[in-house]
């Protein structure tokens, strides 16, 4: 009897301590306790300073009113964020001309401080990005893209030789400026489905 | 408990002293710090090592007994975990938990969480694993060993081709490492099994009768 109790007991107690740890068998992952954190709980963004590819300063708060994507990247990067960019060149493509740059707008930000104006504007042409709906942009100093990052969760590690690797997602910030919503850069398609049939245009 | 351990004071001052020396050498800085820098390192060897050093202080605690059809079974009845399957399913679901890459990534931004993997790990998964594995019936003991088997390579597959990051603390080539090292863990685990498992039927196989004996027993015969 004392042993059947204890099963009982300890399966309960393992099966909520998993429950817990999972946001209830959804989130397996840090990126994925990320995603599903902000879904259900959108976030306000400091309105952090930044400076695009001609090297003009702009805020984050410059694009209330617009919906905007925004990735993370850096021009030294052979990983993951050449796959990232073409997604989001997927989905400008994507996005019918009444609402590209009018609606919505994309941000790509760089991680790495040491990135230049000049750096950004050969990455920005490499890609074929039409600033300004599309602008490649560096934050002011290391302390603001260090809250921007935090604020947002985003993990940015380093190697020995200077790499840097961090997490592949695309974000969108609504016309309040609040992040709403974190994509998978797998499949641009899907987001832009997701942005012309979702609440955000509208609101 | 207690009074049915009766082994000698000796024969358990080893493992306890083995386990002991083993959670200082995986749990505490520098050698934490070092083994937590690799997804490798982190998952399978500390990992691991943690719930090692609980199973060799768990054999220290442990009644002594002969295996699961031991006589004393039946007075076990009294107890929370006779059959084995409750200490079982604690190290299951603890082992889980801390299986998960989500868990990895916590305990190393949070010291709290890290203090509870050093010693959740020891005390929820060894521990109750060598207080119950001999309770287990053999039958069972070999599901659990496949499914460790067969969970290594399904884990090394994932790591070895998933193109994104499954920590956010480690790099994607270091997830790959884990990978392959899951997979050659299982292979030689699976390679410890089947040399025990034919060692074991060498050892039980009848020895064999010489031929002048059998002739008599031949001729003896009705």
């Amino acid at each position: 009897m004392r042993s059947f109790a204890a099963t009982v007991i300890i399966t309960l107690l393992g099966v909520s301590a998993l429950w817990i740890g999972t946001d209830g068998f959804q989130a397996f992952t840090t990126e994925a306790a990320r995603r599903l954190s902000v879904t259900e709980h959108p976030r306000e963004l400091p309105d952090t300073l930044l400076e695009d590819q001609d090297g003009k300063a702009f805020s984050l708060a410059s694009y209330r009113g617009k919906l905007v994507l925004v990735d993370f990247f850096y021009t030294r990067c052979t990983g993951l964020c050449p796959e990232l960019e073409e997604s989001m060149e997927q989905i400008a493509e994507g996005l019918s001309h009444r609402l590209y740059g009018r609606d919505i707008a994309l941000l790509s930000i760089s991680i790495d401080p040491e990135d230049t104006p000049a750096e950004l504007a050969a990455y920005a042409e490499r890609i074929g990005a039409d600033a300004p709906a599309w602008r490649f942009a560096r934050a002011a100093d290391a302390e603001a893209l260090k809250a921007l990052l935090k604020s947002l969760g985003i993990v940015v590690i380093a190697d020995a030789s200077g790499n840097l690797d961090h997490n592949a997602s695309i974000h969108l910030i609504d016309r309040h400026g609040r992040l709403v919503r974190i994509f998978d850069p797998d499949a641009p398609q899907r987001i832009v489905k997701a942005i012309s049939e979702g609440p955000w245009l509208s609101g | 408990m207690a009074e049915r351990m009766t082994g000698s004071p000796d024969r358990r001052l080893w493992p306890v002293a083995a386990g002991g020396m083993l959670w200082l050498a995986v749990a505490l800085p520098p050698a934490a710090r070092i083994l937590e820098a690799s997804m490798l390192g982190h998952q399978l060897v500390q990992i691991p090592s943690l719930a090692a050093s609980g199973y060799l202080l768990g054999l220290a605690l442990r009644p002594h007994e002969t295996g699961f059809a031991a006589p004393s079974r039946a007075g076990r009845a009294g107890e929370w975990n006779p059959g084995g399957l409750p200490g079982l399913l604690l190290a299951v679901f603890a082992a889980a938990f801390w299986m998960l890459p989500r868990s990895l990534d916590t305990a190393l931004a949070n010291p709290l969480l890290e203090l509870a993997k050093i010693i959740a790990l020891p005390a929820l998964v060894g521990l109750p694993l060598a207080l119950s594995w001999q309770r287990l019936a053999p039958l069972l003991r070999a599901f659990i060993g496949a499914n460790l088997i067969s969970m290594l390579v399904v884990l090394g597959w994932l790591y070895t081709v998933s193109p994104f990051r499954l920590c956010n603390a480690y790099w994607l080539d270091q997830q790959e490492d884990l990978g392959r090292g899951c997979l050659v863990f299982a292979g030689l685990l699976a390679c410890f099994w089947i040399a025990r498992f034919v060692f074991r039927r060498a050892q039980k196989a009848p020895a064999a009768i010489p031929l002048a004996r059998a002739a008599e027993i031949w001729r003896n015969a009705p």
